[in-house]
């Protein structure tokens, strides 16, 4: 069953890429050898079988061996022996099975069970992440485009465990991506396999396992918005099971952005009514019986929350979350109820989840004959399974006519096959396509175009099950029902149905297709629709990015749009309020949009060439008749005219401009700034210069934040800049609040430590050591004189090192990509400057390397630029912890020197 | 029962109407705080008469319309944010003053858009470790033109290491940014104020080793009984060539036996009594504008939300006198009082973290005289073998004539490691004579048993005035250092 050949082959054009398709699919040419190009641009290889006898069931093996077309109807693994007479069949089979199985030793059982629960769950996520678009959904479907990738008899094959394993990342054994990764949580792909394993229930329900106590635990750290995480969707950092619920298990390290579960038998004692309890500083949530029971949720100091629910004496299911954001962590959980005092939870209430056990059904083990095996192992070989199936030391020899010399209706393509050939089962339809490919083996000598090259990767890897491109593919109507949206928000069918791909080559970065087709950037990033963007593992699509590239691209796409601050900020404008609104339908850098939560206007620019943009706002429609973007500029003429003097050219320039600052974009006006506590310090219009207790930096931190979400933070202590970060800003509840004790970290992302020593020093000798710093010195770079602020409220810091006076201004620097960080300083010696070897230390890092762009690059982490009005000559030398880049400076009484170092992330 | 009752009806009378007669005589306006988080640590009346604000947060505003008659009327302008708890300003040469937790910084507004721009350091030679009981109070200036800053002691972890200077009183001359350590032996110093005349003073919160609260004068090279700032007498700078460590047990009024440095305070405020926590204070230079107590001095309290009043006097050589309940009923803890330039005092209060009477967590509040004259007693001077006391309104002179109408005790403290500590060595004061004088403007109390070194608390039952009045706040407890000889 391979499912685009109805596609193709309906086309009237496609009967012979139809063909070509099977003859990729079904791998004829690994036992039909083929010089120099051939029509077949990815070939599909059948299963790694290494330790497939862990992982597969001996009787399904059996079964499977001896009538594949019947145990799964539409597989593309061929009959080997349908000409074999049935006595030796089965003593062949029965070899094969035995060496097999020895590869790998064959299956044990499954730690983890199931239960009614996960089925339902698992049920869910195989309906609406994308499975059903191969595969049959539970309630058969008909029409065309119903056929389905068989499935065969799961029960049988295999466990739980194998399963889950499997889903997670089925490239390891399926290497040619035809099923992909879904980017699954362990959480989802055990509910998945247990749901596709559910038949293994059905055969042992009464059966339990004996109650173990204690309380399973999972704790995730991840960037958390202001509710509680979906944790199903989550993997979790760390997990464990534990005594009772216990919030404090030592192994918090960050203050913000973490979550825990815990999920236990609850053994309720007495009929009655029940009230939870939960205390907690931010949200948390009881669970009981997948029911909530106390809702806590959102981001909040202290509080305590309670619910009550009538509960009967016996066991029941206790689900426990709780996340924190910002501000002091705080968990606790308790309840009251028949006879029972307000109190935590016992521990002698609380056992482990376990589900009902699951095995294959009809599984026996079998004892291994190693007569058997050896001979299993000659076949393995002779048969040519060694062709499709990768085994070490394992190798067929093809021996079968080469693909040149392939005579149609024979061999495999007869309507009887022979008892010397494979039987794939072939339809008369898939026969005579075959044919037609056959037909055109010399023509198609020629390289492929890559629009066909594109075609082809769509079809092998049935893209088309939910994309369009050229008018052919997309959903059919059978499976459109599938397609949904993960929260209850209308998008229309934008929202649900996966894009069509007719520009993806244009609309597209190199860089952005990558990650969307490798690494599942859609998944993560997709937060409307349900179904997931899968991913088909690198080896497998690279040609396929390249095609689309050179199919598609036009020469327009990267033409360099020269960034002009002035004109980011019309854009800015053009995007709030009073310009054009686009935030009623985008999120902005996290922050909700004011209508319905669009696509992200600050990840746009990582995604899409400046070429591509400007050609979809002039005419939306003309990309995707059915999206819901308005065509603001039609005909090319501005509608909106107050900004940018009503310049089409001028506004589609700005809001590109805008949108290539990317992650520091400062918002535009009428957005909602992300939540958090009243505490949360945010550079809206304005820097924002503060004072404060700092991890890392010390008691006499000065944090300063810019509006364009980089920002700072100098020691007056130490008298040096200590660290920059992105993104969020600084939570000063830590001298806000309480008794004002507390030392906080920023709250952004992409900390960056500058040096922990002094930003300047006098070095006797080049090779002298840096100066270290111990947590008490102080004014080892210099006495502190104070700051003072610039017009716009920017801080310049100002110091005092043996004679030498220096200002330091870090300051955000738009540009495209993200603002840099520019330290600007300003140096000037006192009359009685007297003292040599006044060197700046630029950066400390593992791996520090001078780039051919002239900048330095740190530790991949950032890029360094040095520039100053006189010649500066940095150079790297050995420090007693790793690398250091040195700036030496020459100043004489009354010199002044000036310099910048620019930072990028 | 029945002779019960109307004893407990008595009581409750009198306190309500002790309530209601303050307000008569001194009322609180309050102002809006207009959605801000008012935490006041600094407040000040700048030359211009204008009032700052300034924050725990670290904000500094104008408090505009702060002297209109309805408080609704005043607005905040900010003129800074970000600075690190300022618990104190002083102008000076067109710079505002601030104590900062690391540094006495000056601020202006140097290209006149009315916020500051420039904060330089002046001084950053004292220490913090990242505890939250390093606050730091002032400055004041003295009368040699340096200023002073009171430095609080840790309390608990210190997670930048031990900090010198803690638990000291310094100096800094505001030109050269120089520092001069002066005394040691503060606990928790939350008010630093200098009289009209240049002389610094500093209130201390009781706890260990400060085992009653208290307002005492500040002079270089004195010891006031903390042992923490000990260590950094070892430092360059320091005023002391030797200074013995003082013994737990030891009573105060003995310890210059074993530590000639040691300084008696002017005033203690015994516990409860007269609050729980002295904070700041302002002398009364409304020349009668505010009533009847011009030149003597307010103390506020963070615990008891109220104003307290302090006559002080030099006797032979030491600054000592009485403190007595002024007004209470503020709506938070009080950190900080100023006169404004109408005569009406300006109450900034925050509660940071502790409990304390009130029910809210910050507040700006204005105290004005009514031009009605409280009667209460106006000052309490030591004679040799007795107490002088005046009047706000003449007495009626039989009433104050009576001996019986007049109760004495006194009691003293010991300087121990423990948290605060109890009135000791109690004592009767008998009171030979009371004498009315100046036409009942005075009275001389004569008494048997004065004791040097003692709290002297008198209460003075069914006194009083000519016009009938009751005295406001019976209650007056004397410091006695020094008698006269």
């Amino acid at each position: 069953m391979v499912p685009a050949f109805d596609l193709l082959h309906g086309d009237p054009e496609g009967k012979a890429a139809a063909g070509e398709l099977l003859l990729g699919e079904l791998n004829c040419l690994s036992c039909h050898e083929q010089q120099g190009d051939t029509p077949v641009v990815a070939t599909k290889r059948a299963p790694d079988l290494s330790a497939v006898g862990a992982r597969v069931t001996p009787g399904y093996l059996r079964r499977f061996l001896s009538e594949n077309h019947e145990v799964k109807p539409g597989t593309t693994m061929p009959d080997l022996f349908h000409g074999t007479a049935a006595g030796d069949r089965q003593a062949e089979v029965e070899s094969l099975v035995h060496f097999l199985v020895s590869q790998g030793g064959g299956i044990q059982s499954s730690g983890r069970g199931g239960s009614a629960r996960l089925v339902e769950r698992g049920r869910d996520l195989y309906h609406s992440v994308g499975c059903v678009s191969c595969h049959e959904p539970e309630m058969p479907i008909e029409g065309p485009g119903a056929s389905a990738i068989p499935l065969g008899e799961l029960a049988a094959k295999t466990t739980v465990d194998h399963l889950t394993a499997f889903l997670l990342d089925p490239l390891k054994i399926r290497r040619s991506g035809r099923m992909p990764r879904l980017w699954l949580s362990e959480n989802e792909a055990h509910a998945l396999a247990v749901y596709l394993l559910r038949d293994q229930l059905k055969n042992q329900s009464g059966l339990k396992t004996k109650a173990e106590p204690g309380v399973r635990w999972e704790y995730f750290e991840a960037p958390l918005g202001d509710r509680l995480p979906d944790f199903e969707t989550l993997t979790a950092t760390k997990r464990g099971t534990h005594g009772t619920i216990t919030f404090n298990m030592g192994f918090q390290k960050r203050r913000q952005d973490f979550a825990m579960r815990w999920r236990a038998i609850l053994k309720v004692p007495k009929d009655g009514k029940w009230t939870f309890f939960t205390v907690s500083d931010d949200g948390s949530q009881v669970l009981l019986n997948g029911e909530p029971v106390v809702d806590s949720d959102g981001v909040h100091t202290r509080k305590e929350v309670s619910g009550s629910v009538e509960l009967k004496a016996g066991e029941h299911e206790l689900d426990v979350r709780y996340f924190q954001k910002t501000d002091s962590a705080i968990f606790g959980v308790g309840w009251q109820g028949p006879d029972v005092p307000k109190q935590r939870i016992p521990s002698w209430n609380l056992f482990l989840p376990r589900g009902n056990p699951m095995s294959p059904v009809g599984h026996e083990t079998m004892v291994i004959d190693q007569q058997k095996v050896a001979g299993g192992a000659k076949i393995f070989v002779n048969r040519g399974c060694a062709s499709c199936h990768s085994l070490p030391g394992r190798e067929s020899s093809p021996g079968a006519n080469p693909f040149a010399d392939l005579v149609p209706d024979r061999g495999c393509l007869s309507a009887n096959v022979p008892a010397n050939a494979p039987d794939y089962n072939l339809s008369q339809v898939q026969r005579s396509a075959l044919k037609e490919a056959l037909a055109l083996r010399e023509e198609r000598r020629e390289p492929l175009t890559a629009g066909q090259i594109v075609q082809k990767h769509l079809a092998s890897f049935n893209c088309y099950a939910c994309h369009q491109r050229g008018g052919l593919g997309g959903p059919d109507d059978s499976r459109r029902g599938f397609f949904g949206t993960k929260m209850e928000i209308d998008l229309g069918e934008e929202g649900k149905i996966p894009p069509n791909l007719d520009t993806a080559g244009s609309k597209f970065r190199k860089e952005a297709l990558e990650r969307i087709l490798y690494h599942g950037e859609m998944h993560v990033r997709g937060r409307f629709m349900s179904t997931r963007m899968p991913g088909f593992g690198k080896e497998n699509l690279e040609p396929l990015v390249a095609a689309f590239l050179e199919a598609d691209a036009r020469p327009d796409d990267a033409r360099a749009v020269e960034f002009n601050y002035g004109s980011a900020r019309d854009g800015q404008a053009l995007v709030g309020t009073g310009g054009l609104v686009c935030i009623t339908c985008h999120n902005v850098g996290g922050r909700q949009a004011v209508g319905i939560p669009g696509i992200d206007l600050a990840e746009m620019q990582q995604r899409l060439t400046p070429g591509w943009f400007v050609r979809f706002l002039h005419n939306p429609q003309a990309f995707n008749r059915d999206t819901r973007m308005p065509a603001f500029w039609p005909g090319g003429v501005a509608s909106f005219k107050k900004i940018a003097g009503g310049d089409t050219n001028r506004q589609v320039e700005g809001i590109w401009n805008y949108l290539s600052l990317g992650k520091s974009m400062p918002p535009p006006p009428g957005i909602a700034e992300e939540g958090g506590t009243g505490s949360e310090l945010k550079p809206l219009l304005e820097p924002v210069v503060h004072r404060t207790f700092m991890t890392d930096v010390g008691p006499r931190a000065i944090v300063a934040g810019f509006p364009e979400r980089v920002h700072v933070a100098f020691d007056a202590n130490v008298t040096r800049l200590a660290k920059t970060w992105r993104g969020r800003f600084f939570d000063s509840s830590g001298v806000a609040s309480g008794r004002s004790d507390k030392f906080f970290s920023p709250l952004g992302t992409d900390i960056y430590n500058f040096p922990a020593g002094p930003a300047f020093a006098f070095l006797e000798t080049p090779a002298a050591p840096w100066p270290s710093v111990g947590r008490t010195d102080r004014d080892v770079g210099g006495e502190f004189q104070g700051y003072r602020l610039t017009s716009n409220g920017e801080p310049v810091f100002q110091y005092q090192l043996g004679g030498c006076f220096i200002q330091e201004q870090p300051k955000p620097v738009l540009q495209p990509g993200g603002a840099v960080l520019q330290r600007h300083f300003k140096l000037r010696a006192g009359k009685d400057f007297a003292r040599k070897g006044l060197t700046f230390i630029a950066a400390t890092g593992q791996a520090i390397e001078k780039r051919d762009d002239g900048s330095w690059a740190v530790d991949k982490k950032v890029s360094l630029w040095i520039e100053g009005n006189q010649e500066m000559q940095p150079s790297v030398r050995e420090g007693s912890g790793g690398l250091e880049l040195m700036v030496p400076l020459s100043l004489a009484p009354g010199d002044q020197l000036e310099f910048n170092i620019r930072i990028k992330w | 029962m029945r002779r019960i009752l109307p004893v407990l009806f008595t009581v409750a009378g009198l306190s309500a109407a002790a309530q209601n007669s303050e307000d008569e005589f001194y009322r609180i306006d309050t102002f809006p705080d207009r959605g801000l988080k008012l935490e006041i640590g600094a407040l000040t009346k700048l030359g211009d008469g204008s009032i700052l604000l300034g924050t725990r947060t670290g904000d500094v505003f104008f408090a505009e319309g702060a002297y209109e008659d309805d408080p609704e009327k005043v607005s905040y302008r900010k003129y800074a944010r970000g600075l690190a708890q300022p618990l104190g300003f002083l102008e000076h040469e067109g710079w505002v003053y601030t104590a900062q937790r690391g540094e006495l910084t000056r601020m202006r507004d140097s290209d006149g858009d009315g916020k500051a721009d420039e904060f330089i350091t002046v001084c950053d030679d004292w220490e913090i470790s990242g505890n939250y009981h390093e606050y730091n109070f002032g400055p004041r200036m003295d009368k040699d033109g340096k200023m002073w800053v009171t430095l609080n002691k840790p309390f608990g972890g210190q997670p930048y290491g031990r900090a010198h200077w803690r638990g000291w009183a310094v100096r800094i001359d505001p030109r050269t940014g120089r520092m001069e350590p002066m005394c040691t032996g503060l606990r928790s110093p939350a008010g630093v104020e200098a009289s009209p005349d240049g002389e610094i003073f500093y209130t201390d919160n009781q706890g260990e080793w400060c085992n009653a609260s208290k307002l005492s004068h500040l002079a270089k090279g004195e010891f006031h009984g903390h042992p923490h700032g000990l260590p950094s007498k070892e430092l360059a700078g320091s005023p002391f060539d030797q200074i013995p460590s003082p013994k737990s047990g030891t009573y105060m009024k003995d310890l210059h036996e074993t530590i000639p440095q040691w300084k008696m305070p002017a005033v203690w405020f015994p516990y409860n009594k007269m609050g729980k926590s002295p904070s700041g204070m302002c002398w009364d230079t409304s020349g009668g504008g505010f009533g009847p107590f011009a030149g003597q001095l307010f103390v506020a309290d963070q615990h008891h939300a109220w104003v307290m009043r302090v006559f002080l006097e030099k006797v032979e050589g030491h600054w000592q006198g009485a403190c007595f309940r002024f007004r209470e009923g503020f709506q938070c803890g009080i950190i900080r009082v100023a006169f404004g330039k109408d005569a009406s005092m300006f109450v900034g209060m925050s509660n940071a973290g502790w409990g304390g009477r009130g029910n809210k967590g910050w507040g700006f509040q204005r105290l004005r005289w009514t031009g009605k004259l409280p009667f209460e007693v106006h000052s309490m001077k030591v004679q040799k073998g007795g107490f002088l006391l005046t009047f706000t309104k003449p007495v009626d002179m039989a009433a104050a004539g009576r001996v019986e109408n007049y109760a004495m005790k006194s009691y003293t403290y010991k300087l121990e490691s423990r948290y605060g500590g109890p009135e000791a060595d109690t004592q009767p004061v008998s009171i030979k004579s009371a004498e009315v004088l100046e036409e009942g403007r005075a009275v001389r109390l004569t008494l048997d048993g004065m004791r040097a070194g003692y709290v002297h608390e008198l209460v003075m039952s069914n006194l009083i005035a000519r016009d009938g009045a009751k005295l406001l706040h019976p209650e007056a407890y004397y410091t006695l250092v020094k008698i006269p000889r």
